[in-house]
């Protein structure tokens, strides 16, 4: 008897706990308006940081122009805090090899653009640390989580994307660091609302 | 008047750049014992495809597209790259450090090496009449 009722205020906890959740996670998706949707929100949710300005921060990539300029010049310059520390400073140690790509930048500059992003990097390691080698944003959990209802033929399939790394295709203010939900226009489809 | 006046002052000084650039770069790459420097070489180089070290074949235009007075795409990330005629971006070709830094990345990528002054001598005769 003590035990079925155990098992049974667990399981309603559980219950409770998961609607909780994807309660959050509706209301998440839904509103445009908070400054922390998307995979913004998630992020600071893993972190247990409720600091919307610090994470607007962290996004931001403007802080340092050469930063903009160097590594914005082949990609989107990657908001640093979407990265670990560690997988960040493994890319800043190879840039003469950058994903096939020659990205280096000389010492000086490589020096001041490597403690750039460090400062600013991901600090919550489980979320952020990629699961390749080299390290890809696309491979970290975060981006995993926020991406997985995605169907391939938006993206891969979707000769107006072509790639995952091509940020801009669909966040229509990426470059300014923003990946809300209600700014997706996912090129050569439309609004995404999932 | 006065307006028309400035605007050919300004497009004289981006031209007064441009030909500066270039002509800096080409005057190093001579003291090294370089050139003469030949556009139609510089188009052929610009034009040939390479073993890549993927297995693929790679050429410049892979990323700047085959006409130059229109954005390409980068390859791999499909970021926009802007045109690099002069003729459509009068930002091109302006900045030795710049033309430079791009030689060293994209000769890499797309030839297996650096470029040799001569090629990059040919490469910017060839590009400065686009």
């Amino acid at each position: 008897m003590k035990i079925a009722t155990l098992t049974l205020a667990a399981l309603l906890s559980s219950a409770l706990l998961l609607s909780a959740c994807s309660e959050g996670r509706a209301d998440d998706d839904r509103d445009d308006q908070r400054a922390a949707s998307g995979f913004t929100g998630w992020l600071q949710r893993v972190a247990h940081d409720d600091d919307d300005a610090d994470t607007r921060t962290r996004l931001q990539t403007a802080a340092d122009p050469r930063y903009t300029e160097e590594c914005g010049a082949c990609h989107l310059a990657f908001p640093p805090g979407l990265l670990s520390r560690a997988d960040t400073a493994r890319l800043f140690d190879g840039l003469d090899d950058h994903f096939g790509d020659n990205a280096s930048l000389g010492p000086r500059l490589t020096a001041d653009l490597r403690t750039f992003a460090l400062a600013n990097a991901g600090w919550n390691d489980r979320a952020t640390t990629a699961r390749s080698d080299p390290p890809r944003i696309t491979t970290t959990p975060w981006f995993v989580r926020e991406h997985d209802e995605v169907p391939a033929r938006l993206v891969t399939g979707n000769p107006e994307v072509g790639t995952f790394v091509n940020c801009t295709a669909c966040h229509t203010r990426a470059e300014a660091g923003s990946f809300r939900e209600g700014e997706i226009d996912i090129a050569g489809h439309g609004r995404w609302d999932d | 008047m006065k307006r028309t006046a400035l605007s050919m002052l300004l497009l004289g000084a981006v031209g007064i750049a441009h030909a500066g650039a270039v002509d800096d770069l080409l005057g190093r790459y001579a003291d090294t014992g370089a050139g003469p420097f030949d556009a139609r070489r510089g188009a052929a180089f610009w034009q040939a495809p390479r073993p890549g070290s993927d297995g693929g074949s790679r050429r410049c235009a892979d990323c700047h597209g085959n006409d130059l007075t229109q954005t390409g795409h980068h390859v791999r990330t499909r970021k926009p790259i802007e045109p690099l005629a002069p003729s459509a971006n009068p930002m091109r070709l302006t900045d030795t450090a710049k033309i430079e830094k791009w030689f060293r990345r994209n000769c890499d990528w797309t030839v297996g090496r650096v470029c040799t002054a001569q090629e990059k001598g040919d490469l910017l005769a060839y590009l400065r009449t686009l």
